[in-house]
């Protein structure tokens, strides 16, 4: 029989469970914005594989590269330029996490 | 151990069919039925599969044997590229997703009982090949072209040469344009906003223009658009126009057809126009009518939503269909588990092949955060980035980011393109046409080609 201490156990962990899955599919629906140029999951596109890059290196080249710069000159720019900071987060965070080919 | 993923594959879909009961399978089977493989379609059907773990049933059905791209296809009415370039299929999705490809045309779609939220109708001709049931329909049709009068007879549809839709009319303007006297005048013309691929009738024009300039100089061609102004990349083309093509090209904007004298098979024709322009109040009034003649007559007539749109009543009095944003799925009465993506849906995002695969994924997402009882995520984004070709070695680029977002002054959501660090809105268009953008433009219609069907 189930306890009143199991019950609460069972909930947390289903709550953490769905919680951590909607968070993994925040960041995958943003980042998938990326595919159409880089490929389904930034692989074997032709503008360079995103999959398994550093977290930090990514937002320091959306950051530095393309986001502080004029958005005119590059097709990428207005891209960096149009996701918030914490969007780009989730997005370097999503690509960093998948394997490097 | 045999785990149900092998029992499945081992037994294969119809064995299933016969073991387990109708009720039980409704329950724990999720089956989506995706009508028309086009941009929007062959992605939706690609990532039903590919985010469920191949665990979500999807039956992609098409009324062709292939799809013929309609980006790219400018360079083939030119002739500078081969059609094959624009010919894709579905075999990638069946081969790398599991993807069931049907090939017919989806006649009805009905609540499907015990059996299924939606009973999917598919027929060849006047014969019923099969009836699917499943829990999410989605509909990806493309647009239709509406009827031109005819000029002799307006209650008569006068025939019509558009290119509009990448097949056999692409090669056809192909050869119309070929074989155009070299004093000829190729006249285009363009409907009222929206359209599908806004930039597409512009860049036409300039790969028309640089074509006949190249080839038949004493020829030039004439730009009638009901809207306004130029509807996309504006600085681009108006530069194209003014400096590119100054000697034989004409831009005339508010020219709205009002019908057309033309033969099928034939190139030339006529088209009658009212001058518009607008008033103080923002009010369309017409201040006359003009005659235009052409040897070659290209007419890209308004569009609505496809048929299966039309007909299930999907479509408001736009022509378009009305959706949730979050999903795409409709939001008219008694149609929900119903999902329009792609040019046939009516939203802010622009009716474009990059798009529409981006909206396909986030209709996608959301249909398998319904299987797993959550709500679609409330803030998705779509971008729209594309080349345009100016001329056989130039092309720019227009892109945008578009987040959706609730209108703090009319409480509406939808989305919309803003520059996050200067807070501008709209899109970004390129400061020039460059060769470099010419060849990433074959890499980029490379990439979102293979992105979508394979």
């Amino acid at each position: 029989m189930r306890t009143w201490l199991g019950w609460v156990v069972l909930a947390g962990s289903l709550w953490s469970q769905s919680a951590a899955a909607q968070v993994v599919n925040d960041g995958r629906l943003l980042a998938s914005g990326c595919f159409q140029c880089h490929g389904t999951s930034g692989l074997k596109g032709g503008f360079g594989t995103l999959a398994g890059v550093g977290k930090e290196d990514m937002l320091n080249k959306l950051n530095n590269d393309m986001r502080a710069k004029d958005a005119r000159s590059s097709i990428m720019n207005p891209h960096a330029r149009g996701y918030t900071s914490y969007q780009l987060s989730l997005i370097a965070d999503y690509f960093s996490k998948l394997p490097k080919p | 151990m045999m785990n149900r993923r092998h029992f499945l594959d081992t037994l294969g879909v119809g064995s299933l069919v016969a073991l387990a009961p109708m009720a039980v399978r409704a329950a724990t089977l999720k089956r989506v039925v995706v009508v028309g493989g086009g941009m929007a379609g062959a992605t939706a059907a690609k990532y039903l599969r590919l985010w469920s773990n191949k665990t979500v049933d999807v039956t992609l059905v098409d009324t062709s044997t292939k799809y013929v791209s309609n980006i790219m296809s400018n360079l083939v009415v030119t002739g500078q590229y081969a059609p094959t370039i624009l010919d894709y299929g579905w075999s990638n999705l069946v081969k790398n997703h599991g993807v069931k490809l049907l090939n017919g045309t989806v006649t009805q779609v009905e609540p499907g009982g015990s059996l299924g939220a939606w009973k999917v109708t598919v027929s060849k001709g006047s014969t019923i090949i099969t009836v699917l049931y499943c829990e999410r329909v989605v509909l990806a049709p493309g647009v239709k072209f509406d009827a031109v009068p005819s000029t002799a007879n307006p209650a008569v549809a006068a025939p019509i040469l558009h290119a509009w839709e990448a097949g056999t009319q692409t090669t056809q303007l192909r050869d119309f344009l070929a074989a155009m006297p070299p004093t000829g005048t190729f006249v285009l013309t363009i409907p009222k906003a929206p359209y599908r691929c806004p930039p597409g009738p512009y860049e036409r024009a300039c790969v028309v223009a640089d074509y006949l300039k190249r080839n038949k100089p004493g020829a030039h061609i004439v730009v009638l658009d009901a809207n306004q102004d130029i509807t996309a990349e504006k600085e681009n083309f108006s530069h194209a126009f003014s400096v590119m093509y100054g000697s034989n090209l004409s831009y005339r904007p508010g020219r709205l057809v009002k019908s057309v004298t033309s033969v099928a098979g034939q190139p030339g024709g006529m088209v009658v126009v009212d001058i518009v322009v607008k008033d103080a109040f923002g009010q369309d009034v017409v201040m006359g009518k003009e005659t235009y003649e052409a040897e070659v007559l290209n007419v890209i007539p308004p569009h609505r939503a496809g048929a299966i749109v039309q007909n299930l009543e999907l479509a408001d009095a736009t022509g378009f269909a009305p959706v949730d944003g979050r999903s795409f799925e409709s939001t008219v009465a008694g149609k929900s588990g119903i999902h329009v993506i792609g040019d046939a849906s009516k939203t802010s995002l622009p009716k474009a092949g990059h798009v529409g695969n981006q909206g396909a994924k986030i209709c996608a997402d959301a249909i398998l955060r319904a299987f797993s009882a959550q709500v679609p995520y409330a803030s998705p984004t779509a971008n729209s980035a594309c080349f345009s070709p100016l001329s056989n070695t130039l092309a720019s680029w227009l892109t945008a980011v578009y987040q959706y977002q609730q209108d703090p002054a009319s409480g509406a959501w939808k989305y919309v393109a803003i520059d996050q660090v200067s807070g501008s809105t709209g899109a970004t268009e390129a400061r020039a046409p460059s060769t470099d953008s010419f060849s990433k433009m074959g890499t980029w219609y490379r990439s979102l080609m293979t992105e979508t069907f394979s």
